[in-house]
């Protein structure tokens, strides 16, 4: 595949990622603070394994900064960045391990994500928000599983159309 | 392109059919189909699934035994405290015009929060120490906390 259709495929791999992250806005919210369904990281799971954690950070990034931009605050955005680096990171190494399947990946990529939220809430608001982190965890564990389902479905089926 | 099919499991399950000099960017890694779930990555997979779900739930437990009846409520506004107030009292206090904490027979709850996603006021009312209610785009925290601090990582 050219390089062209290379960055072609990631401008909508972050397109996609932003969908996912404005549907999930809309979703109602299950009650425990930021808890998220990681729908987005969907897109980034993807542009992990059909490139390279380079262009998976770019989708993060994009999907970060236009959530930013067009819904969210300063704070919202540092407690999405938060949590998208901790779980780029947890999933680039994981990836790398070669021992998980990208479902596994994603489990922890979404644990991570939420974890990395909760850090960040703790920085700026102290110690009272480590009551969500228990059910923050399972929730984000649940949710990467499914994710990652649907994930491997897509990377297998866009490998393909890769490859051509 | 033709890749051999490979089903050892010492294998390099991501093949790089040449070792290009062109940059890391739009290198595509190709693998046979069935390469990404592998049977042992699936169980690998399941550990860590159960592991995190253990170790959340182990955590839970842990908390609510070493739950205790609160004696204090304490107010943060973005890390700094606000207001404490004893959980015995009967008050209502407004917290910088954003909502308000009411103390009444023992629990706490919040009220007329102006935040955009209302889980504040929707996560209902606590009592024992270590319980905590949080806006977070207030940045309000409303911790009940007992003479012994019981998380003690920062402030």
């Amino acid at each position: 595949m050219s390089k062209t259709k290379n960055i072609a495929l990631c401008g909508v791999l972050s397109g996609l990622a932003f969908a996912l992250s404005y549907i999930e806005m809309l979703l109602p919210s299950i009650g425990i603070v930021g808890a998220k369904l990681g729908l987005a990281n969907l897109a980034v799971l993807v542009a992990l394994y059909l490139f390279s954690w380079r262009e998976a950070a770019a989708v993060s990034g994009v999907r970060i900064l236009l959530s930013w931009l067009m819904f969210g605050s300063f704070t919202g955005m540092l407690y999405s960045l938060a949590g998208g680096i901790l779980s780029l990171i947890i999933m680039s190494l994981l990836k790398k391990l070669d021992r998980f399947s990208p479902i596994g990946v994603s489990i922890a990529g979404g644990v991570g994500h939420n974890i990395g939220q909760i850090l960040a809430a703790l920085l700026m608001l102290g110690t009272g928000v480590l009551g969500y982190l228990p059910m923050l965890i399972i929730l984000g564990a649940i949710s990467g599983a499914i994710i990652g389902i649907v994930a491997t479905l897509l990377i297998k089926a866009l490998k393909k159309a890769v490859k051509a | 392109m033709v890749l051999p099919n490979f089903q050892s499991s010492q294998a390099n399950f991501y093949i790089q059919p040449e070792k290009s000099t062109s940059p890391t960017y739009g290198r595509i890694i190709s693998a046979p189909t069935n390469g990404i779930l592998m049977k042992h990555r699936i169980k690998n997979d399941i550990l860590l699934f159960t592991a995190v779900i253990l170790i959340a739930f182990v955590s839970i437990i842990v908390e609510n035994c070493r739950k205790s009846d609160g004696t204090t409520v304490f107010i943060t506004l973005n890390g700094s405290t606000y207001a404490e107030a004893d959980l015995s009292n009967s008050v209502e206090i407004d917290v910088d015009g954003m909502l308000t904490v009411v103390i009444d027979g023992g629990s706490v709850w919040v009220e007329d929060s102006t935040c955009p996603d209302g889980l504040c006021e929707r996560s209902g009312a606590i009592s024992k120490s270590g319980e905590s209610i949080v806006c977070l785009p207030c940045g309000v925290v409303v911790k009940i906390t007992a003479d012994e601090p019981e998380y003690d990582f920062i402030n």
